[in-house]
C-alpha cells in the first residue's frame, strides 16, 4: 500500500494543530505522522481528538486501551516498567486521547509517533484506530506507548486535532498521508 | 504547591495571546477560545503537580493500583529477593512489597 502525502503542518508556539480538510472517502486509511513535537511546558502529554461530520467540537466518544514500556536513561533496572496505565486510555470518554507519554521540555526532548485512522468516512461501523509513539519523558526516561481503540460513532470523521494537555507546541511537525 | 488560581495567573502571564494552526494557517484564538485554553492548561498543570507530589511522597489515591504497579521491584528482582529470603531467612521481599502498599494506600 502506498502512502500519499496530503498535507503538513509545522508548530511554532501553537496551541493546537487541526486538520479540517483532506479526510474523506478517498482513502481507506489516514496516517498522521508526528515528528519531534517539543512542548513549551515540561511533562505534558500530546493528545488528539476528532470531530464528526456535522458536529461541533473535538469531543467524540473514544474507547481505548494501551500498553507501554519505559526505561531510565541511567539503565537502572529498578526503573524498567512494562505495563498498562489508566493515564493512557479511556472508557467511553470524550477527552483528548494520549498519543505520547509526558514529554519533557529540555532542549533535546520531544515526542514522535503516528496515528492510523481507518475508514473515517464510513457510516456503518465505529471508527478503529491504532497509534504508537516514542517520547523523552520529563524524568529522563524513554516511554514507548501503544494505544488502540475506536471512536464510538458511525458518523463520518472529517476533522482531527492535536494538542498538548498543557502549554503550546513549541516546534514539531504533523504530516497527513492517505493510505490505499 | 500552587493553587489552581495561581496556575491560571501564571499561564496567562506567560501567554498574553495564543494561536492555533488550522490546515497550515496560523490563527489567533478568540477570547472564548483563549480563556477556555488557559483554564484547561491551568487544570492540567495543577493536576499534574498534585499527582507528581503523590507519586513522590505517597498517600491515598484511587489510582493506588497503578502507582503500586510502577513502584514494585521488577519480577527478576522480586525472584532474587525471594531466593535470598529462603536461603538466609530474611523478609526482604515481603518488606519491599509492604513498603509499596503502605506508600500508596487504598482510599
Amino acid at each position: 500500500m502506498a502512502e500519499v502525502f496530503l498535507s503538513k503542518q509545522t508548530a511554532s508556539s501553537t496551541a493546537t494543530i487541526s486538520f479540517t480538510s483532506g479526510i474523506d472517502s478517498t482513502y481507506s486509511e489516514y496516517l498522521f505522522v508526528v515528528g519531534g513535537m517539543h512542548p513549551a511546558s515540561d511533562g505534558t502529554i500530546l493528545g488528539w481528538q476528532v470531530n464528526a461530520d456535522g458536529q461541533s467540537g473535538y469531543n467524540e466518544v473514544i474507547q481505548s486501551t494501551n500498553f507501554y514500556g519505559q526505561m531510565a536513561e541511567s539503565g537502572d533496572s529498578g526503573m524498567v516498567h512494562i505495563g498498562v496505565s489508566d493515564t493512557y486510555d479511556q472508557t467511553v470518554g470524550t477527552a483528548f486521547q494520549p498519543l505520547t507519554g509526558s514529554v519533557g521540555s529540555d532542549a533535546d526532548q520531544s515526542g514522535s509517533g503516528q496515528l492510523r485512522l481507518f475508514n473515517p468516512a464510513g457510516t456503518t461501523f465505529n471508527k478503529k484506530w491504532v497509534a504508537t509513539s516514542s517520547c523523552a519523558v520529563s524524568d529522563n526516561t524513554v516511554l514507548g506507548l501503544y494505544t488502540a481503540g475506536y471512536i464510538n460513532t458511525t458518523s463520518a470523521i472529517d476533522e482531527v486535532q492535536f494538542k498538548f494537555a498543557s502549554g503550546n507546541m513549541d516546534s514539531g511537525t504533523i504530516t497527513l498521508y492517505g493510505v490505499g | 504547591m500552587a493553587t489552581l488560581a495561581q496556575w491560571k495567573k501564571q499561564i496567562k502571564a506567560q501567554n498574553s495571546s495564543l494561536t492555533k494552526m488550522v490546515d497550515g494557517n496560523s490563527i489567533d484564538l478568540s477570547t472564548d477560545e483563549y480563556n477556555k485554553t488557559i483554564d484547561e492548561w491551568a487544570k492540567a498543570s495543577f493536576d499534574q503537580e498534585v499527582e507528581t507530589a503523590l507519586i513522590a511522597d505517597g498517600g491515598q489515591s484511587a489510582k493506588y493500583a497503578q502507582y503500586r504497579a510502577a513502584a514494585y521491584p521488577s519480577i527478576a528482582d522480586q525472584l532474587d529477593m525471594q531466593y535470598h529470603d529462603g536461603v538466609d531467612g530474611t523478609t526482604t521481599w515481603a518488606d519491599a512489597i509492604a513498603a509499596v502498599k503502605t506508600k500508596y494506600a487504598k482510599p
